[in-house]
């Protein structure tokens, strides 16, 4: 059951990304994205990141998807659904399949079970589910310094998307 | 002990799904009545058949459980954390709760009958029921939770629908003021709750009273620390507080008992709740609502240390006292029974506090059945003089007279038969005069104060007498005020005609009231008789309700009496207790007799009316000033330190913000021109390189960013089949 | 029909190509910004994947939650200056944002 339901999500990933590429409309494409967030958000449940697949939904979904459909808003750009050249298609296409093809070949070249780490854990059968709790402790301890940067990082970015957004005409100032 | 096993899951039962149904039919019918209330026509009646069905489930639950001597208890975990405990909730209902949902239920559906007729006229009549509803479902909430969280919650649940319902005259200014201080003081009182709701948590990290009570029971005294010891998930915690925060714990609770339950210091609130409609007051402030605090004191009662106790002894023999003298001298109808129910909550903290468990709830029960019998009674008084106002003002005849003022009133024996037979059996049970089931309770507590005041004189404190003192006088003063109002209101001449003299032959326009009014007031009279609750009239003892209750032994670990000891000494005073009660209440009577009885036909008036009652008189009317000193000395108080506080905001805080802020100005001024000269200069210099650089390789770039970003892909690509390969 | 780690970093590999793609072909700004973030979220499988079995650190959770404040960071600041650049250009495509040419 919990194989199936995963499976069901693993392809609701791909779909919608693939419907994020395809679709001309770029309202639709958000609409598609907010669904490969939500289903890699439940995805994440199955590796016991509980705390992670929260933090996705609430700051994808919730923050930058809702920027987003402003920025489509703000620029008026639901009707303009121009399509790139098929060149483009095809370089891009070509570019990607190569990219996948590498990725998936190199990592199946690789035997993890033979990694010290992955190992250890697989003998361990250690299968329990990490709780918030380890989150919260490494935060706080072995990660604290990230964690305080990217606090003042949040509040850059803040401050400065605020400014860019505000001030206008600087180039008429200019001149 | 495991603190896991203590609170583990219990199974859901069949007769858990009747309780839940119990208390999820009033919330159906408040959605339906509030949603689609205005489309169906008949809407009073679902509610009183509603809730008339609840009462028909709650007594098959009452019978399942008193005859069975079964506890239902259904409780699943809320919020589950890896190892640590879960937060659980639950459903539990013993004897004692069965007990009260059966009153609560039964009398709830007495009132919505008894409102069909009184509320008629009212605009918002389906608002009315609708709240009705919602009050009792959140009532037979805290009735039935099993911890004290979810107590809390419906606890400020009744709180709300109180002030919905004291305030459904919204457009009477005094009403809105009633239900805001209702609102508040109720609050103030649940602070207290809320920080004893803090202290348990963090000694037992739960929240479910069978738990609390197995892990009080194991605590010990250290030190003069109060230590808990117990496991969680295997690891051994071990709590350790000093002894003065089980005191502070347990007078947090009934802080909040002293606010629901209109207990002293902040008993204001119950007179000025009479600004709601009467049906309400016999529901709520009479039967329901403020019982709900003797209730919570009962629930935690094991848990209480003996200081509290005699904190609460000593508030509900004060609060009993100021009740029952602010009742000798008010002339509105319904806060004479507002401050006697004060008088009566007032006896049955005191009999808690005393370790009269029983003969508290006892009393409860039998309160809540005579207080609703009166109010509803007096109901029918002022509907009957409502009417009799409307039929003046047809008759051409525009009196604007309180309706609810006793003095306009006398005599009304004739025009009210009914009325007042009903009137006397359930004041005749207020008085605590004999063959009634208030004479039995209220012996069964004055016998409990006694057996306390000798059993803690043995231990040193011989003040306690003072107590059973005060009682007794509480008792006389309640006879007298029950037979002031008794013989103002029914006996002697009519006396509006005297004040108004336009309205001579008013006296015959007034009518009894209706068979939906008299049969609640039937039922709950033929309750105010003592068959009901014993089959012996002097002793509740043998009575029911006394052998199906058992009280809990303290499971602090610091008890100051015995309670086998008390229970012994109650027996040796009871025949005592018997003879005083009633010879005080029989003097109470009397004395109103003389007073008001007598010389009825004297213009009684022009003596209430007097330009200067003396000092006790005064004290009296004005609930020993206590609202004024509220207003002028707390409340002034707390408007005095907000605006000091103000004032230092303003003054110094300000001030420091900006200064703080003309020093950055400066520094950003330094800032700028470091930034302008040294920091501008260099970036310019990169950036002039850098659009050398650019300029000169954009002959090879198309501008187009995407392609850029391909052609960087597959140069990556070359690196990554390096890699691998 | 097991779940294994393979599984994890193919879909990772799929999502990060999608990306790939939707950013080499796409012509509005703010579909470019969309393919970055799939590939973000494509980094986090991964980490998320191989912190599985590092139940006790888990430094790849806490790498991912740094990567999902990074990219809101990241987005809020894009969107700004998309907003800035729609304003000079009155336009989102990013063939006609060319200026970089000459």
């Amino acid at each position: 059951m919990n194989e199936i339901i995963f499976y069901l999500f693993a392809i609701l990933t791909i779909l919608s990304a693939f419907a994020v590429a395809i679709v001309k409309n770029v309202l639709y494409a958000a609409f598609g994205l907010m669904f490969t967030f939500i289903s890699l958000a439940v995805m994440y449940l199955y590796v016991g990141a509980d705390f992670v697949a929260i933090t996705q939904i609430m700051v994808y979904v919730g923050g930058v998807l809702v920027l987003i459909v402003f920025g489509i808003m703000l620029t008026s750009s639901v009707q303009n659904n121009e399509t790139a050249l098929f060149g483009r298609k095809l370089l891009g296409a070509v570019v990607s399949i190569l990219f996948l093809v590498i990725i998936v070949s190199g990592f199946l070249k690789v035997d993890f079970a033979s990694l010290e780490w992955i190992n250890q854990q697989l003998r361990l059968g250690h299968t329990q589910a990490v709780t918030s709790q380890h989150v919260g402790f490494n935060l706080l301890t072995t990660n604290l310094l990230p964690f305080e940067l990217a606090a003042i990082l949040l509040m850059v970015a803040l401050i400065g998307a605020a400014l860019m957004a505000k001030f206008k005409n600087s180039e008429d100032v200019e001149k | 002990m495991e603190l896991n096993h203590l609170i583990q899951s219990l199974p859901f039962s069949n007769l858990a799904a009747i309780a839940s149904l119990v208390f999820c039919l009033p919330i159906l019918v408040f959605l339906i009545l509030l949603f689609f209330g205005h489309l169906i026509k008949k809407s009073d009646w679902i509610a009183t058949i509603g809730m008339g069905l609840n009462f028909v489930l709650c007594a098959y639950l009452f019978s399942q459980i008193w005859f069975n001597n079964q506890v239902i208890h259904w409780r699943f975990d809320w919020i589950h954390l890896a190892g640590s405990q879960s937060i659980t909730l639950g459903l539990k209902l013993d004897k004692l709760s069965s007990l009260l949902l059966v009153s609560v239920t039964f009398i709830s559906t007495l009132v919505h009958l008894f409102s069909q007729d009184y509320m008629h006229d009212d605009k918002q009549y389906v608002r009315y029921f609708a709240y009705l509803n919602v009050f009792t479902t959140s009532m037979l909430g805290i009735v039935m939770a099993d911890n004290l969280l979810l107590i809390f919650v419906f606890w400020e649940l009744v709180g709300l629908t109180s002030y919905l319902l004291i305030g459904f005259w919204y457009q009477k200014d005094t009403a809105i003021r009633a239900s805001k201080k209702a609102f508040l003081l109720n609050k103030i009182g649940d602070i207290g709750f809320l920080a004893g709701l803090m202290i348990i948590w963090t000694m037992c990290g739960t929240f479910d009273l069978e738990a609390l009570y197995q892990l009080y029971t194991t605590s010990h005294i250290i030190d003069g620390n109060w230590v808990l010891t117990y496991t969680v998930s295997g690891l051994v915690v071990v709590k350790s507080i000093p002894m003065i925060w089980l005191t502070v714990l347990g007078l947090g609770i009934f802080a909040a008992c002293v606010g629901k339950s209109a207990q002293f210091p902040l008993q204001i609130w119950l007179p000025d709740a009479m600004e709601g409609p009467t049906p309400v007051s016999a529901l709520i402030h009479a039967a329901t609502m403020v019982a709900a605090g003797v209730y919570l004191l009962a629930r935690v009662f094991p848990l209480l240390d003996y200081h509290v106790l005699i904190v609460v002894a000593i508030t509900g023999a004060i609060s009993a006292l100021m009740g029952a003298y602010a009742a000798t001298s008010q002339y509105d109808i319904k806060k004479i029974l507002a401050y006697s129910t004060i008088s009566q909550l007032g006896y049955m903290v005191m009999a808690m506090g005393v370790g009269a468990f029983k003969a508290s709830l006892f009393h409860l029960f039998t309160h809540a059945f005579f207080k609703a019998g009166l109010f509803l009674s007096v109901g029918a008084v002022i509907h009957a003089m409502h009417h009799l106002q409307h039929t003046l003002e047809h008759k051409g005849l525009d009196l604007h007279f309180d309706p609810q003022n006793v003095h306009l009133m006398g005599g009304l024996r004739k025009a009210l038969p009914f009325t007042f037979v009903i009137y006397c059996v359930t004041a005749w049970a207020a008085m605590g005069l004999p063959l009634s089931t208030g004479f039995v309770s209220k012996d069964a507590i004055l016998a409990g104060t006694l057996a306390w005041a000798d059993a803690m004189s043995n231990q040193g404190y011989v003040w306690a007498y003072i107590i059973p003192f005060i009682a007794f006088f509480t008792a006389f003063f309640t006879a007298f005020y029950m037979g002031r109002q008794l013989f103002v209101v029914f006996f002697g001449e009519f006396k509006l005609p005297k004040v108004y003299t336009n309205a001579k032959d008013a006296f015959k326009y007034i009518h009894d009231i209706e068979w939906k009014m008299k049969i609640p007031l039937l039922l709950l009279a033929c309750m105010s008789i003592f068959i009901i609750f014993t089959p012996n009239p002097f002793d509740g003892e043998a009575g029911w309700l006394y052998q199906g209750i058992s009280s809990v032994p303290s499971a602090v670990p610091n008890v100051l009496i015995n309670s086998t000891e008390l229970s012994e000494l109650t027996h040796h005073y009871h025949w005592i207790a018997l003879g005083l009660s009633l010879l005080v209440a029989g003097a109470g009577v009397g004395a109103a007799y003389l007073k008001y009885g007598r010389n009825v036909a004297n213009n009684q008036i022009a003596s209430n009316y007097q330009s200067n009652p003396g000092l006790m008189k005064r004290l009296s009317i004005n609930n020993f000033y206590l609202d004024y000193l509220y207003k002028n000395y707390a409340t002034s108080l707390i408007i005095k330190v907000a605006d000091s506080i103000a004032q230092f905001d303003n003054k110094v805080i300000d001030k420091a913000i900006n200064g703080i802020g003309v020093f950055y100005v400066i520094v950003s001024h330094i800032v700028a021109w470091k930034d302008k000269y040294i920091v501008d200069g260099f970036v310019n210099t990169v950036v002039f390189s850098v659009s050398k650089i650019g300029t000169s390789s954009a002959k090879i770039q198309g501008g187009k960013v995407q392609l850029y970003f391909a052609w960087m892909l597959i140069g990556v690509m070359g690196l990554l089949i390096w890699f691998v390969w | 029909m097991k779940i294994t780690l393979e599984l994890f970093l193919l879909i990772g590999a799929i999502l990060f190509c999608l990306g790939l793609y939707i950013i080499i072909t796409k012509k509005n700004v703010i579909m470019v910004l969309m393919g970055i973030e799939l590939i973000l979220n494509a980094s986090n499988v991964n980490l998320l994947a191989f912190s599985k079995f590092d139940p006790f650190r888990i430094q790849g959770q806490m790498f991912s939650i740094f990567i999902i404040v990074i990219a809101a960071a990241e987005a809020a600041v894009a969107l700004a200056i998309v907003l800035r650049v729609y304003e000079l250009y009155k336009t989102v495509d990013l063939d006609k944002i060319n200026q970089l040419k000459d």
